[in-house]
């Protein structure tokens, strides 16, 4: 038999403190960054120091405005209020400075996917004003780091789910920015392509570039990233060092913990009688 | 030399008549044919001779210009190789200059030597004609043909490794032949028919003497003054009493040969340059396809993307390719409404403009759909996305109008409209590309997805795209209203220039249009952050998109395109985030990185290349010689040049190729000591075997009776070769096969992979497998399967001293043999090798990506994508790969391959959660193994790692079993996938 335990007196939500004034040497700093949807509140006043040279992973349940964040963070989706500064730029007022060090891997949009793996590559690096012989050297730098070879060739369109994005990634590094900015990098790649983009990342971050992703997948997070945030209903339960953030347990655990998931599945009893 | 080198020849055009049945047979029909034409050749002749001179002379013009076409086209389109290229003789130290001329020569000795033969066939017609005239012609013709046989033929040949550059010339060679043959035999025939009226129906001579009678025909006048009739016009001229032209004839025919002269020298210099500067991969300056014709400079990126969209993207190539029937479907509309032509005929053109133009132009950013993310993220100015959208429009438009312009005044009646033709339809184009540059910026409107047809319009329930079409038309048309106007004046006969008023109209009215509403444009959706008003639509056009599913009302031109989606239009409600369909795991095909980058292919580099046949004085002989012919001939030809001793002489037959266990000169070669001991000794004393393993035939020729070669000494594994004693294992059967293994065959599939070592299942089928290149004929006989391969894609080196497939190409070859897992297996074993008996990798993962994407359409290729995307370094052996493949399968987490753990290796490890699995072969039972296993696996558990022993039996008869057992111990420490372990998906292991 099953032993029932009580459940655990549900903790409020802890809320950050705002942060003050950011500091010189932040790689991304956030303030107050909130973005309304007519009623429904999106982003809530969001602070967020990112270091240089981390690698800060962001992560929160469905719906908690993690894609929402890191659009208006890439200057892709405007914010009601609050700021964002890439490397002491703007993203909002002083847009050609903040995104000639940022790249980025929106969630779900649209790529030219009429161009084949290098000819999206070029086209990318031509964007941002790169010469030809730069743009082909990374090119093929990247296209063999993130073992493209065989698709350089073919359509974008005729990628799979994982080499999409990958080639994404591919074209967001292409320019070599200090930050960039990832939301949901590792969805639908398998974990050989995984291991390899990460690696691709961890040595990025090596040498003093900055990344910041998201992603749901808790354990992944936790394996790779050495900062963590973690984003509830628009507001920011946790940020700061892994060890400090999880305090012991597992990020899982944690998360659990801090956005009160795990609720009873109740009311669904019908689930547990299987229609014959 | 000269007489070696036709000694070579002959045994060359003897050999065409040697091998597979069919060939031969094919050959020998071909080579009938060839005579059976001559033979009507001169039976033409005969019966053109009662036609009189002229007839005769010009068809002799005709038909020998097609016959000197010919010899130059026909061996570009059919020759695959060349009987005696000039690459063969590399070796020989044979000046050039003699060379030249005796390698085109030695052509008449085979089938050309038909070529005499119809160059003799118009000599009884030219007999009017001067007899030094007549022969020096002949000869002259002769030279010719034979030069232009050649040149055709070493094009051929050198088109085969092209191939898509062959495909074109080859067309294009079929195309001349035919635009030659075509007027040239229907115009002799209308006359041949001519010669017997009565036998043949009335009704044809009718119908074909509407053709243009051959004596004024303009055809054969162009053919005699062409390089390839002129020969033949030569003498015809003198006949026909036009003495002055044979002058000039003689010397377009001199001149010919000359020119083919030097081509065939160049050709033997080229083919005699000992290397090829190899051809570059993957240059690291080239941009592909229009990256590379425009700058590199964001509005130079936005261009050739959009060129590339234009060509690619049925939405624009719909529109394109409905241009041409715009013209016919209005004309004739206008026909049946009884519109007269002149009027007519002036209105396709600007309607073609306006769909080219207008129809594309005005609605391109909403085109991009979502993937417009890449301006705003790289902080591209809007007014460079104007500029680059605008030339694929301006630049097609503008062909369009240089071509449609002069046919509609054509048309039309009247060259003085052209000037209005073009002004009104400038001031359209420039109009439309302006106008749509502007309100594509200011007013998207649901279109088309990217990939959707052009015509499969979205539903929208507002009419913001119909508003967009109305404005954006209308600014158009207004446009070019002068230019319009003024081409009305002129067109009602209004005096003064107002056709040139209407091109000035068009061009000013339609440049400023372009100008101020293209600059409108960019300057509207110029980069957000520029102004930080949130106006420009570009913003609003990428404000939704970045939050799916969210709607606002006020960004009314954006909500149509995202409407489009039927992802997102399942989600219509309030929940800000819609829901996405699972993907299963590993769905990426693509293959994984290569980290084996440090690791060096082993054996490859130990034969020269793929001709393991060679020998040293003649590196590269071509063609299909037996090895033995080129041997005699090459130290013949080495005797010619140097004097030879005795021992020289001696050693000259060889027998198979040069092999590392056997010595090349081994004809008196005794038994070797590791050789079985045969069963009765006096034979052994009386008989010294030419090698332990030869060819019949080579025996034969040394002076061997038959009755000794059927000895009980030897077994005959395969046909026509005997090994003294018995053939003991595998490699021993693939060097008894080698001695009469095609010259450019190999060994491939799982006689390859046994000779490389790959871990295969157990395989009843005990017979070789021979691969030979497409053109060759496939290997048969007994005990060997056949199969083909293209030479051009597959790299063949040599292992053992045998010809074999490369390891990548060889792994290809097991597709289909062997399933997946062992495929997986077999990947993991050539880029791991066996790091615990040192044995190195055999090839790199790129070498495996390349070959499988050489053989992008064979079958099979689809297992082997997947295999390579499975395969991993780090397994030492094929159970190891197995186990890992069916547990990555069932869905496990990936386990570490033969890691570490405090000095101890286990051979599948979980670190994270302390498990490791151990394969425990058959040589585990063995004592000291035995000893020393127990030991490891005390110390593993010392650290606290729990292991899951796995043996054959629980690999292969209970895999699911075994796979469940694992999964089990990784729960019990803590691995948590919601996902159950899903040992359906496990496959079947064979042993």
């Amino acid at each position: 038999m099953p032993v029932f335990e009580p459940e655990p007196a549900p903790r409020a939500a802890p809320t950050l403190a705002p942060l003050g004034e950011p500091a010189g040497d932040l790689a991304l700093a956030i303030r107050g960054l909130t973005k309304h949807f007519g009623s429904v509140t999106a982003v809530d006043g969001v602070d967020l120091d990112v270091p240089r040279g981390c690698f800060y992973g962001f992560v929160g349940p469905n719906g908690a405005g993690k894609t929402t964040t890191l659009a208006m963070v890439t200057g892709l989706l405007r914010p009601d209020s609050g700021t964002v500064l890439i490397d002491g730029a703007d993203v909002w007022t002083d847009p050609a400075t903040a995104k000639s060090s940022l790249g980025v891997l929106p969630d779900r949009l649209r790529l030219f996917d009429r161009l084949t793996g290098t000819e999206f590559l070029h086209h990318a690096g031509a964007l941002h004003g790169l010469d030809r012989a730069t743009v082909a050297r990374r090119a093929a730098d990247l296209v063999q780091a993130f073992g493209l070879e065989s698709a350089s060739r073919r359509f974008v369109s005729d990628f799979s789910a994982g080499m999409v994005k990958k080639i994404a990634i591919a074209a967001a590094m292409i320019h070599s920015p200090r930050l960039l900015v990832l939301d949901e990098p590792f969805e639908s790649v398998d974990p050989v392509s995984a291991q390899l983009v990460i690696d691709v990342l961890k040595k990025f971050a090596q040498v003093g570039g900055t990344v910041l992703l998201s992603s749901h997948s808790m354990d992944l997070i936790e394996r790779v990233c050495d900062n963590v945030a973690i984003i509830a209903e628009g507001r920011l339960l946790a940020a700061g060092p892994m060890s400090e953030v999880l305090d012991g347990t597992t990020l899982e655990d944690r998360f659990v913990e801090l956005a009160g998931g795990a609720t009873a599945v109740e009311g669904m009893e019908w689930l547990q009688s299987f229609s014959d | 030399m000269v007489a070696e080198l036709l000694r070579l020849r002959l045994r060359l055009v003897a050999n065409l008549f040697r091998g597979a049945r069919r060939d031969v047979a094919v050959r020998v029909v071909g080579l009938l044919v060839a005579i059976l034409v001559v033979a009507l050749a001169f039976a033409g002749i005969r019966m053109l001779q009662g036609s009189g001179p002229q007839f005769m002379a010009r068809s002799i013009i005709g038909l020998g210009a097609v016959g000197s076409l010919a010899a130059l086209l026909v061996p570009i389109i059919l020759a695959r190789r060349e009987l005696m290229p000039a690459r063969g003789f590399i070796g020989y130290r044979m000046p050039r200059a003699v060379l030249i001329p005796v390698l085109a020569a030695f052509t008449l000795i085979g089938p050309a030597v038909l070529v005499i033969a119809v160059v003799l066939a118009p000599l009884g017609v030219w007999r009017g004609a001067d007899a030094a005239l007549t022969l020096g012609c002949a000869v002259l013709l002769v030279v010719q043909t034979l030069l232009s046989l050649r040149i055709g033929a070493a094009i051929g040949a050198a088109l085969r490794s092209r191939r898509r550059l062959g495909r074109w010339v080859r067309a294009v060679a079929v195309v001349l032949m035919v635009a030659a043959i075509v007027p040239a035999v229907a115009v002799i025939l209308t006359r041949a028919f001519l010669l017997v009226p009565d036998r043949i129906a009335p009704g044809v001579r009718i119908a074909l003497s509407v053709i243009r009678p051959i004596d004024s025909s303009p055809a054969i006048d162009a053919m005699a003054g062409s390089p390839f009739g002129a020969l033949w016009a030569a003498p015809s001229y003198r006949l026909l009493g036009q003495g002055d032209r044979v002058g000039s004839a003689i010397l377009i025919g001199v001149g010919t040969i000359v020119v083919l002269a030097a081509v065939w020298s160049l050709v033997v210099v080229l083919q005699q340059r000992a290397t090829w500067p190899q051809r570059r991969v993957a240059v690291a300056r080239h941009a592909p396809g229009w990256f590379g014709r425009t700058p590199s400079t964001p509005a130079g990126a936005i261009t050739a993307r959009s060129f590339t969209y234009w060509a690619r993207d049925p939405r624009y190539r719909t529109v394109v390719a409905t241009l041409p029937a715009i013209p016919i479907l209005m004309l004739l509309a206008m026909w049946v409404g009884g519109v007269p032509f002149p009027a007519g005929v002036l209105v396709p053109l600007p309607v073609m403009v306006i769909v080219l133009a207008w129809s594309t132009s005005h609605n391109d950013v909403a085109y991009d759909h979502t993937a417009l993310w890449q301006h705003l993220a790289a902080s591209t100015r809007g007014v460079h996305d104007r500029i680059g959208r605008m030339w694929p429009p301006l630049v097609l438009g503008a062909l369009l109008v240089l071509v449609g312009a002069p046919l509609t005044a054509w048309g039309h009646g009247d060259w003085t409209i052209l000037p209005a033709v073009v002004g009104v339809n400038l001031a359209l184009l420039l109009g439309s590309v302006g106008v749509g540059s502007g309100v594509s910026a200011q007013l998207p409107y649901a279109a088309p997805r990217p990939g959707d047809g052009a015509f499969r319009h979205p539903q929208t329930a507002d009419g913001a795209g119909g508003a967009a079409q109305a404005l954006s038309l209308l600014l158009v048309l207004v446009t070019a209203l002068p230019a319009f106007a003024a081409a009305g004046l002129w067109l009602a006969g209004v005096p003064g220039a107002w056709n040139w008023v209407s091109l000035l109209a068009g061009v000013v009215f339609g440049g400023r249009r372009w100008r101020s509403a293209s600059g409108a444009g960019g300057a509207v959706s110029t980069d957000a952050g520029r102004n930080s008003s949130p106006s420009p639509c570009e913003t609003r056009a990428h404000e939704r998109p970045a939050v799916p599913g969210h709607r606002r009302r006020r960004h009314r031109c954006a909500r149509p395109r995202a409407r489009g989606a039927p992802e997102r239009r399942a989600h219509r409600g309030r929940r800000p985030r819609p829901l996405r369909p699972l993907r299963a795991e590993g769905e990426d095909r693509g293959v994984g990185g290569h980290r084996q980058a440090g690791a060096r292919p082993l054996r490859q580099g130990v034969g020269a290349g793929p001709r393991s046949r060679e020998v040293p004085g003649l590196p590269r002989l071509q063609g299909d010689l037996r090895a033995h012919e080129v041997t005699r001939a090459a130290s013949r030809a080495q005797r010619l040049a140097r004097p030879a001793s005795r021992a020289a002489r001696a050693a000259s037959p060889l027998i198979g190729p040069p092999q590392a266990e056997h010595t090349p000169d081994c004809a008196h070669s005794t038994l070797s000591g590791r050789q079985r001991r045969p069963r009765r000794r006096h034979h052994r004393r009386m008989t010294r075997w030419p090698a332990e393993t030869f060819r019949v035939r080579d025996a034969l020729e040394l002076g061997l009776g038959r009755e000794l070669l059927r000895s009980e000494q030897l077994t005959s594994p395969f046909h026509g070769v005997r090994v003294v004693g018995r053939v003991d294992g595998h490699d021993a059967l693939c060097r008894a096969y080698a001695t009469k293994m095609a010259t450019r065959a190999a060994f491939s599939s799982t006689t390859a992979a046994r000779l490389w070592g790959i871990p295969l299942p157990w395989i009843g089928d005990q017979r070789l497998h021979i691969s030979s290149p497409l053109e060759r004929p496939q290997a048969r006989g007994r005990g060997v399967v056949g199969h083909r391969h293209d030479p051009d894609l597959v790299s063949i080196t040599q292992c053992a001293g045998l010809r074999v497939l490369s390891p990548a190409d060889t792994w290809c070859s097991l597709a289909g043999v062997l399933s997946t897992p062992d495929l997986v297996a077999a990947a993991d074993f050539l880029i791991t090798g066996l790091p615990n008996r040192d044995v190195r990798p055999l090839a790199t993962r790129p070498d495996l990506i390349a070959a499988v994407d050489r053989r992008r359409h064979v079958p099979g290729v689809t297992d082997l994508r997947r295999a390579l995307s499975l395969a991993r370094a780090g397994a030492w052996s094929r159970p190891e790969s197995l186990l890992r493949v069916v547990a990555g399968c069932a869905g496990l987490p990936e386990p570490e391959l033969n890691a570490e753990l405090r000095g101890v290796l286990i051979d599948l490890f979980w670190p994270e959660f302390g498990v490791g699995a151990e394969y425990d072969g058959d040589h585990h039972r063995e004592r000291t193994q035995h000893r020393a296993d127990v030991h490891r696996h005390e110390r593993i558990a010392d650290h606290g790692v729990v292991l899951a022993h796995v043996t054959a039996d629980d690999l292969f008869d209970r895999t699911r079993e075994t796979v469940a057992r694992i999964g089990q111990r990784l729960r019990g420490r803590g691995w948590l996938d919601r996902s159950m372990v899903r040992l359906e998906r496990i496959p079947v292991l064979r042993r």
